[in-house]
């Protein structure tokens, strides 16, 4: 768990933390939103002592963080970072075995730990492991930083605009990609972006922030049900109802075959691709149902 | 790889002629027919280029572990405000030209090897000092910080991400010393350090073209393989880190 109880922070005369008060609960994944200039990496960067808080406390595990040897903190706080941070000097194995190198495992065990984990991100040990960082691709690249980060199976992941730096078509497939990581994994992570289809897709909740200060928090659909203020309301733009389609997850659906699982805003699609009355989904507590415009209505509006 | 080799070869072979007398001496007859004589007398030529690479050996390695000790230090968070000083100073130790240090160092040290190396040392010195400072200071600081947020303590981010990422600078800083210490040693001759010098002042003395061209030409040799061996060592690290 990590705590913020009244943090501060300022950067000569901009204050870009203002008395932030906010819990990440275990295994979930928290969002940190907000347009540039917001004070969301510098939450971030405050997690691993990169960044020195003004005031307030910040807890993990019960613990203040100015109780933690900052060394110490970051081997178990995986950092994944937008520009990816590999070193150029090293190949893909020697990276990802960065940190369990740090805490001096063997070199056997270093060995087979990158094996297991360019596994996990999707890539073929047997290709990749030997290349260096100027070899791969973008989307390649920011795979092998989030395998270094989990290198060492820590407990935190902080993320910071991980998926900003490649295509959009790139994007969706890492994106996808770390839900499934991250549901087999359970970590705790805090993650940083400006994107809100992105947030509202990984986040099971969502810290908007502006000007420092927080302007709510809750889960996408409380979120897009009641936002808090006008600049929430604004933030989430013009498709909030459509987006609200999106947060509400279906088992199954007749005729849909996209990849991962369907939401009802893939029903809708299928209800105006389709032409005909109706679609039949299946929810996911196994209950099957016919829905039509006014079912799908109904549901995200009783 | 014999492309690769060709080089050094030609390099030794000329080394090799100009310092073997039983080599040279018939060459040198045939380019310099008037000479009085071909080869040097008092001391064979094998044993004042072992003198030579001594001499620019230890000066090129002392320079090369204070300039990157001194690089290292003023890189750090709190030598960063001693950067001006220290390269001001580097600066200055090397627009004195070495004969005038080699005059100061005399009383100091004496005559012989040990004020040649010290001119030497201080001539090395800003090259590899510089390039240390300038490897250090144009490292991608998204690196460091990657480092420093993966758990890296200051020290164990100097070795594994600065000094590696700086290595090919801080080489080729070493490489411009060790050249030029190699050229610039033959000066040591004034003084009694022996070295390749020797020879080429004995053919300024005595008007003797043989003599001179021994000694220049072996002298250009040896800066000339080790320019090679360190282009070989560069295009390695390269080779590792790419």
């Amino acid at each position: 768990m990590i705590r913020f109880t009244d943090v501060s922070k300022a950067f000569g005369a901009v204050q870009a933390v203002s008395e932030l008060t906010l819990t990440v609960e275990n295994g979930t994944v928290c969002v940190l939103i907000g347009p540039s200039g917001c004070g969301k990496s510098t939450t971030l960067r405050m997690i691993n002592r990169l960044i020195e808080p003004d005031s307030g406390t910040i807890e993990v595990d019960e613990v203040a963080l100015r109780d933690y040897d900052p060394a110490e903190l970051r081997l178990r706080t995986g950092y994944v970072i937008q520009s990816v941070g590999l070193l150029p000097h090293m190949s893909v194995w020697q990276n990802i075995a960065l940190v369990p190198r740090l805490l001096k495992w063997t070199r056997n065990r270093r060995m087979d730990r990158a094996d297991e984990l360019l596994d996990l991100v999707g890539l073929d040990p047997a290709t990749y492991r030997e290349k260096y960082p100027r070899q791969l691709s973008g989307g390649e690249a920011q795979r092998v930083g989030v395998a270094r980060a989990l290198a060492a199976d820590p407990p935190y992941l902080l993320m910071d605009e991980p998926f900003g730096a490649v295509d959009p078509l790139t994007r969706g497939v890492l994106q996808q990609a770390f839900k499934e990581i991250q549901a087999r994994l359970k970590k705790t992570v805090v993650l940083v972006t400006h994107d809100l289809d992105e947030a509202m897709f990984l986040g099971d909740r969502i810290a908007v922030m502006k000007e420092g200060r927080l302007r709510q928090f809750g889960t996408s659909a409380e979120l897009l049900i009641q936002p808090a203020d006008d600049f929430v309301a604004d933030f989430e733009g013009t498709d909030r109802m459509i987006r609200l389609l999106n947060t509400v997850p279906l088992k199954s659906l007749t005729g849909w075959n996209g990849t991962g699982s369907p939401t009802l805003r893939d029903a809708l699609n299928e209800l105006l691709q389709s032409g005909s009355a109706t679609v039949y989904v299946v929810h996911p507590d196994g209950r099957g149902e016919h829905l039509d415009f006014e079912g799908i209505r109904r549901m995200v509006k009783p | 790889m014999i492309r690769k080799l060709r080089r050094p070869a030609i390099l030794t072979v000329l080394l090799v002629a100009t310092v073997v007398p039983t080599v040279y001496e018939p060459v040198a007859k045939i380019l310099f027919p008037f000479e009085s004589a071909y080869v040097y007398p008092r001391i064979p030529m094998l044993q004042l280029l072992g003198q030579h690479v001594v001499l620019s050996g230890i000066a090129t390695a002392a320079a090369a572990l204070v300039g990157m000790l001194v690089g290292i230090i003023v890189t750090r968070p709190r030598g960063v405000s001693l950067i001006p000083l220290v390269r001001d100073l580097a600066a200055l130790a090397q627009t004195v030209p070495p004969v005038a240090v080699l005059v100061l160092a005399v009383p100091l040290f004496g005559f012989g090897t040990k004020p040649t190396v010290f001119a030497l040392f201080l001539f090395s010195l800003l090259p590899i000092l510089g390039n240390t400072i300038t490897g250090l200071q144009q490292i991608d600081s998204g690196l460091l910080e990657a480092s420093t947020a993966m758990g890296m303590r200051p020290w164990r981010r100097l070795v594994l991400t600065e000094l590696p990422l700086a290595a090919p600078v801080i080489i080729a800083g070493v490489r411009t010393a060790a050249v030029i210490s190699v050229g610039t040693a033959t000066i040591g001759a004034t003084i009694g350090a022996g070295g390749l010098g020797v020879v080429i002042i004995a053919g300024l003395v005595r008007d003797n073209l043989a003599f001179i061209t021994a000694g220049a030409l072996s002298a250009a040799m040896v800066a000339l393989l080790v320019d090679w061996g360190f282009q070989m060592l560069t295009d390695r690290f390269i080779d590792l880190s790419s």
